[in-house]
């Protein structure tokens, strides 16, 4: 059996499909005797469906660097 | 973060801490609302200027965000306010020739809101997608980064630890410690859990 700390790097690695069968059959085994990983695994599949839902969207970081130029000129 | 928790309480400018704090935050809110990334980013450049050549206007009532979320607010107006005048002023034109009494008045009724006009599937997920933003705005600087490089920019595993030079485990111990962070932090009510 795996540890908490195993299961929680194989549902992590789920929630960006980088989860081997095996390693989510592991997991899988370890939610039926593990209430904590049951809840931390439902958790975050669900953070995983929000994070879609909401379709973030960030400023590259030259973007950024430019910005950042823009205010110390005017400092 | 202690930092800024401090500067927020006192509600002091820190303009220099602006584009980290919140560049992704006001780009979110208005790329919903102008549905164009360029025109988003033009709009947070003004929003931050206008922001400091008011910066003495500044009362301190409001925090940092919620103030440049308000001139934000008014330029993404301004930005629809002058789509709208370059075909309103044509339309005038026309209907000038039909009929002689239609005047300037007409063009400010014609500026509709713009979070009507850019009404879509995006924007009932808005309030979603700051209240995600402001948590994320809110780790520590590396897991930031980490985060929206594999969540955000959904980059490989490969990628991230070549770019910033860590091996795979360091980086799903980091991915955990965001991910754990944000669920204590997105309010409860976004889980069915
Ligand atoms: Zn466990």
């Amino acid at each position: 059996m795996i540890s908490c700390d195993e299961a929680a790097v194989i549902s992590n690695k789920s929630q960006y499909k980088e989860a081997s069968l095996s390693e989510k059959f592991k997991l899988k085994l370890h939610i039926l005797f593990c209430g904590t990983c049951a809840v931390f695994s439902k958790k975050n599949k669900q953070l995983t469906s929000l994070m879609a839902k909401a379709k973030l969207c960030v400023m590259s970081d030259l973007d950024k660097k430019v910005l950042k130029q823009t205010i110390e000129e005017q400092l | 973060m202690i930092d800024r928790k401090i500067a927020m309480s006192v509600h002091k400018l820190q303009p220099n801490t602006w584009v980290d704090a919140y560049a992704d935050y006001l780009f979110n809110y208005a790329v919903v609302r102008v549905s164009d990334e360029e025109i988003a980013k033009d709009l947070i450049q003004e929003t931050f200027i206008a922001g400091l050549n008011s910066a003495k206007n500044f009362k301190g009532q409001a925090t940092e965000r919620t103030w440049l979320i308000a001139i934000l607010k008014r330029k993404i107006i301004d930005h629809y306010r002058k789509i709208n005048s370059k075909k309103g002023k044509a339309e005038v034109r026309l209907e000038y020739n039909a009929s002689s009494d239609s005047d300037g008045d007409r063009l400010e009724e014609q500026v509709a809101d713009p979070v009507s006009i850019a009404e879509n599937d995006a924007l009932e997920n808005q309030e979603l997608g700051l209240a995600i933003q402001s948590c994320m705005d809110q780790l520590p600087q590396n897991q930031r980064q980490v985060f929206t490089m594999k969540t955000v920019r959904g980059l490989s595993t490969e990628d991230i630890c070549k770019e910033l030079d860590i091996n795979p485990s360091n980086l799903w111990v980091i991915i955990h410690r965001a991910r754990k962070t944000l669920m204590g932090c997105l309010n409860q009510n976004w889980f069915t859990i």
